[in-house]
């Protein structure tokens, strides 16, 4: 005897086991392999994009990431000296047999001997001091060449303020107070100390020198304010006495006290300056006097002033954290410092990249916006209408060099010029508008933005329901009224994804940029504090551009390459913090307009 | 509706309408057709969206239009506060009067009119901005910014909409946030603050539950006394509680008005009957 529920639960949802071979046919018509295939394809985008910046990463911090430095002795062979060991002027080296630097990379090498039987070897890559008159940079290192390797605890590495990066063992310093070294290679004489064991003077006379080089900053600073006011003072004296002459009538007493007391005022003012530049020409002795007796390669042996050194580091005698801390410290020498002419760091890139972006910004929302009205709102939609659109979508597909080509063309050879003649003529010949700069830049990358602007604006429009408009209008609006206070506001965050897509554009566009006023080197900011702060007629420098040299311009391939994926890795992160900056905003108007266009 | 159509078409009998002295008359129309253009496949149609519609609106009593869907009802109360206009296809003969004066006319100023006529749509449209802002939005619009002013007009509008004990702690909130027939009765304020003389609801309860809807009627009727109403809906029993006088319209022509009680207890015409008694529509 069955219940009528035991009945139901018999004959239920499940379906009866089936065949292999159905279970498949249904899988297969239940999507479940187009799910894993689209599962496949999001991972393969993940995984490059993962993979891109972990290359970025890997590649910029190998480079700041202090390697050890490695002290090789040759083999002496009969009869052979090594080339590299020579000085640029071609006279043979002092000491030929020892070498000091960084190992940079190491490789096997297949050698075909006389009799034709091949043998594997081993080859080393070592930086010596670059760009040093003492040696080479470069020396490719044959494993029969090397007798031993050893790493000298007391190596220095030397970052010069002028970009160079310098390898020695630290031999002496002079004392900064008493003045010059003496001349003679013999280290023992004079007030020099030596430091063959310990280089810990070094890096106090290093902290100090930093200091003593703030202190100088200061005292610049105060000494021109005093200079100022001294002037102002004196014209301010001088004008009251020319009115005041001598035998008016009108000079009173108090008038006489008073010029007496600007005249002591004066001199107080000119003593504290007397005294102010006496401590600089002090501190400036102090800064120029220090030297370092640096050991190089090949015998010889360097002075170097200490005012000249940016950084020291001991690497073989650092721990983990130091290296660490070495290593963002050099980071962010790199990203916040000024470019040399080795390399440098980046930040007037970083800084014009910014600048022209925001630029940019500022002259397509207003265009992009109103033509986006204009066609979504006020013109007729027909034929003409269409067709701008399809040549809108179309010229959002245009290669950007074409625009660069254009930029160069109208912008900088035509308008530029044209604003030569007219405002700049005393100038002439040398352009000032004529030429490329950050205003045709920014121009140029409007151009290229424009239809990324207006397609995503028009979106938006579209999406913003009737019934807000006609809620508008049946209070009395006008339709100009209905589109500033109701439409506009409630498409903004639509307006904000056509920004975030044009910056994320134009951000990483170097072709035209090269056309239109990018530089490799423009040591003077187009933003800074001489009148009139932005000077749009300025070339500037571009991360992206800085990228292309490293990569393809630069001679110096193994010191480059790191520097190619740090200015890489700067770049992505300066275009993802601009992205960030526009998102959040539109996340902010997406809160403010929710469900206004649902 | 297709055998309907096979029947004679009803004939406009203008004698059948109340009867008024003509200073009782708000809004009247004389003669009104409207063709707009709809798009059948690729070719254009013309279709008529009301015909030969003469009627006379009485000041300071609740109209209400009623008649089964696509009878033009709608269309015939935005002719009034002219958003037809929007539709760049439509044409439209004969003449709307507000107190005498064709609001047709060339030169007529339609914010000003729309000013004097407002409107209230079937799915509430509050802007994204806060309850203060929508109810300040139409005086901000002739240019009203003092602050005291504005407080005022916003409470007395929120109050006569009977949202005030509703919304007075979160004026400064989202109007989004509020419940469907509390976004109704803020727009219904939001248009008291023009101060209109007539209020065009476009079946302005039929996206809201009972309860709201019961208040809505129930603001119709409190508001009666200030202003002229009409009012667009499908549901009966809503037409017979809260008008006094009721037209039915059916397929763009209007087949009968008069005062509810007579037109819901005494059609004249058997559409009318056929369609109250629900025998179609």
């Amino acid at each position: 005897m069955s219940h009528p529920d035991t009945n139901r639960a018999s004959s239920s949802l499940l379906r009866p086991r089936e065949p292999l071979v159905g279970r498949l046919q249904r899988y297969w018509r239940d999507g479940g392999p187009w799910g894993w295939l689209n599962a496949m394809a999001v991972s393969v985008s993940l995984v490059l994009v993962l993979g891109l910046l972990s290359l970025l990463v890997v590649g910029s911090f190998s480079h700041f990431w202090p390697s050890r430095l490695v002290e090789v002795e040759l083999t002496a062979q009969p009869g052979q000296s090594p080339t590299a060991l020579t000085t640029t002027r071609g006279e043979p080296a002092a000491d030929n047999r020892h070498l000091l630097g960084e190992l940079m990379h190491e490789e096997m090498r297949r050698v075909t001997s006389g009799e034709g039987d091949d043998a594997r070897q081993q080859w080393w890559l070592l930086q010596t001091s670059s760009r040093d008159g003492a040696a080479a940079s470069w020396q490719w290192l044959p494993e029969t060449l090397l007798d031993r390797m050893t790493f000298p605890s007391q190596a220095l590495m030397l970052e010069m303020r002028d970009g160079r990066t310098l390898y020695g063992m630290p031999r002496a310093l002079s004392d900064p107070m008493t003045g010059e070294m003496d001349h003679t290679p013999d280290v023992g004489d004079g007030p020099v100390r030596p430091l063959s064991e310990d280089a810990e003077p070094l890096f106090a006379r290093l902290k100090m020198i930093e200091s003593e080089r703030r202190q100088l900053q200061a005292l610049r600073l105060d000494s021109e304010a005093l200079s100022s006011r001294y002037q102002a003072l004196q014209q301010s004296l001088e004008s009251r006495r020319s009115a005041t002459a001598d035998g008016d009538p009108a000079r009173t007493q108090e008038d006489a006290e008073l010029e007496q007391q600007m005249q002591e005022e004066l001199e107080e003012v000119r003593s504290a300056f007397i005294e102010r530049e006496g401590q600089l020409s002090a501190l400036r002795d102090a800064l120029a006097g220090g030297q370092l007796l640096l050991g190089g390669n090949g015998g010889y042996e360097g002075r170097i002033a200490l005012d000249d050194i940016r950084n020291a580091w001991r690497p073989n005698a650092m721990g983990f954290s130091g290296r660490l801390m070495m290593t963002f410290k050099r980071f962010r020498d790199f990203v916040a410092g000024a470019p040399t002419e080795g390399f440098g760091g980046v930040w007037p890139a970083i800084f014009g990249t910014v600048l022209m972006v925001v630029l940019m910004s500022i002259m397509v929302m207003p265009f992009g916006v109103m033509a986006a009205l204009y066609l979504h709102e006020v013109a007729h939609q027909g034929r003409l209408t269409r067709l701008t659109r399809i040549a809108l979508r179309n010229l959002a597909g245009v290669p950007s060099i074409v625009y660069g080509v254009f930029g160069l063309g109208f912008f900088v050879y035509g308008l530029g010029a044209g604003i030569d003649e007219l405002f700049y003529s005393e100038r002439l010949p040398t352009p000032t508008f004529g030429t490329g700069g950050i205003l045709w830049a920014s121009l140029t990358l409007a151009l290229l933005t424009l239809p990324v602007v207006i397609v995503a604006t028009e979106e938006g429009l579209a999406r913003v329901p009737r019934r807000l408009r006609e809620g508008a209008l049946a209070l009395g609006a006008t339709r100009l009224e209905t589109l500033k206070r109701v439409v506009i506001p409630a498409a903004s965050p639509a307006l904000m994804t056509g920004l975030i897509l044009a910056v994320a554009r134009a951000a990483g566009e170097v072709a035209p940029l090269m056309l239109v006023g990018v530089v490799k080197l423009a040591p003077d900011l187009p933003l800074d504090d001489s009148f009139p702060w932005l000077h749009l007629d300025r070339k500037f420098m571009h991360l992206g551009h800085q990228v292309y040299d490293l990569a393809f311009q630069s001679s110096d391939a193994f010191s480059s390459r790191p520097l190619v994926y740090a200015t890489a890795l700067v770049l992505v992160v300066v275009i993802l913090c601009l992205n960030l900056s526009a998102i959040r905003l539109r996340h902010m108007l997406a809160q403010r307009y929710k469900g206004a266009t649902e | 509706m297709r055998r309907d159509s096979e029947q004679p078409k009803p004939q406009l009998f203008l004698q059948e309408t109340p009867a008024r002295p003509a200073e009782d008359i708000c809004l009247e129309t004389r003669h009104l057709s409207l063709d707009y253009q709809a798009r059948v496949g690729k070719e254009n149609q013309t279709r008529r969206a009301l015909e030969d519609v003469s009627l006379q609106i009485a000041r300071k009593r609740v109209t209400a239009f009623i008649g089964p869907s696509g009878c033009g009802k709608s269309s015939l109360l935005r002719t009034f506060n002219r958003m037809t206009d929007l539709d760049e296809q439509s044409r439209l003969s004969g003449k709307v009067l507000l107190e005498g004066e064709d609001i047709h006319a060339r030169g007529v100023d339609v914010p000003m009119l729309r000013r004097r006529i407002g409107m209230v749509f079937q799915t509430p449209n509050p802007f994204p901005m806060s309850v203060y802002e929508n109810v300040a939005f139409g005086l901000r619009l002739v240019g009203e910014n003092d602050k005291r002013h504005l407080d005022d007009k916003v409470e007395s509008c929120l109050r006569s909409a009977a949202l005030w004990e509703e919304v007075k702690d979160r004026l400064h909130d989202s109007a989004l946030g509020l419940s469907g027939g509390q976004q109704q009765r803020l727009v219904i304020a939001r248009t008291l603050a023009v101060e209109p003389e007539v209020l065009l609801l476009d079946e302005p309860a039929s996206a809201l539950d009972p309860i709201s809807t019961l208040k809505i009627e129930e603001l119709i009727r409190s508001l009666r006394s200030r202003l002229t109403l009409i009012i667009v809906t499908h549901n009966m029993q809503q037409a017979a509680r809260v008008s006094d006088d009721t037209a039915f319209l059916h397929e763009g022509r209007l087949v009968e008005f008069a005062p509810t009680d007579q037109l819901f207890t005494n059609p004249r015409r058997r559409q009318t009957e056929d369609y109250i008694t629900g025998r179609f529509g």
